[in-house]
């Protein structure tokens, strides 16, 4: 049985899928995240509202990047992870 | 003769333990508050809530409470109000160090301030209760047996999570180790107030147990900090 992901995980995997395509489309984006189409809203609008995505609009067609404070959250992730799970947060 | 120089210089002895106690938990606070800005994660809310609160007692209790040369008719309110304050954060402290091991089993959403929601207003009024009935009895048994309950709980739990993590996560093992001597430290505290008339030696060590407490937390997350490779 697959462990059901922690939000953070989910936070990290959706910026790792944006990171490996640079500038990425929502529906792409939905097919990496591994979301139900209202959880990866729901994530979305919590990446925009962090600034750690941007939306841009290439040629009329919405797509999604990661901000400096998305490659900030990305680098830290590990200590992060490491002092949550040494300290049983 | 060691001895005999702490005794000459117990008071500030006391000042520079405080200060030392207060200076750990000052960068505990800046580091996990960086980590919780970042990632909205709730446990390192309560981890970081709790170390700003043991700060603030050290420094009411050794730093202002230290103070020897007040007088007036109404001195007691001052020493009333060290008190009241000093068992506030401190048992505040506890609660919010346990809380942030046992949070996920009472929240989903997250709580937008940071020192105030409903769960917080439940440990704050709990504790408030505890150092009003220390005030009203003049004593400070609820005080103790609040922080020796918690300190044992908080020792099962992280046994429990060693258990389960411990070979991923070292640091796991001695996070169980350093709750067993804050419980410890507490008997004793407790000890030395009814038992052993604020035994020297006894308090010396106690001291001691503290300071290891606050510098294992400090060296833990320095050294997972700056390592960013886990």
């Amino acid at each position: 049985m697959v462990k059901k992901r922690e939000k953070l995980e989910i936070i990290r995997d959706v910026l790792l899928a944006i990171k490996e395509k640079g500038e990425i489309k929502p529906t792409r984006l939905l097919y990496s995240s591994n979301l139900s189409p209202q959880m990866f809203k729901e994530y979305i609008d919590l990446l925009l509202y962090k600034e750690f995505i941007k939306k841009s609009l290439i040629k009329e067609k919405k797509s999604f990047s990661l901000t400096n404070k998305g490659k900030h959250f990305l680098g830290e992730y590990r200590v992060i992870e490491n002092i949550i799970k040494n300290f049983g947060l | 003769m060691l001895y005999e120089w702490i005794l000459t210089n117990k008071e500030f002895l006391k000042v520079a333990y405080a200060l030392i106690i207060c200076f750990i938990c000052a960068i505990i606070v800046l580091k996990t508050d960086r980590m919780f800005k970042l990632s909205d994660y709730q446990g390192l809310r309560y981890f970081r809530n709790a170390f700003f609160f043991y700060g603030l007692a050290f420094v009411v209790r050794f730093i202002l409470g230290g103070i020897s040369n007040i007088s007036g008719d109404y001195i007691w309110i001052y020493y009333v109000g060290i008190k009241f304050f000093f068992e506030f954060f401190i048992v505040a402290a506890g609660f919010f160090l346990l809380y942030s091991l046992i949070w996920k089993r009472f929240e989903q959403e997250k709580s937008h301030h940071s020192f105030l929601n409903i769960r917080s207003g439940i440990l704050y009024t709990i504790t408030l209760l505890i150092v009003l009935l220390n005030l009203s009895f003049n004593t400070s048994l609820f005080m103790y047996f609040s922080q020796i309950i918690l300190f044992m709980v908080m020792s099962f739990i992280s046994y429990i999570k060693y258990g389960r993590d411990g070979v991923k996560y070292r640091f796991l093992k001695y996070y169980v180790t350093i709750m067993v001597l804050g419980l410890i430290a507490w008997i004793l505290n407790m000890a030395l107030d009814y038992f052993l008339n604020w035994n020297k030696v006894v308090q010396i060590g106690v001291y001691i147990l503290n300071v290891l407490f606050f510098f294992f937390f400090l060296y833990a997350i320095t050294k997972i900090t700056k390592n960013k490779d886990g």
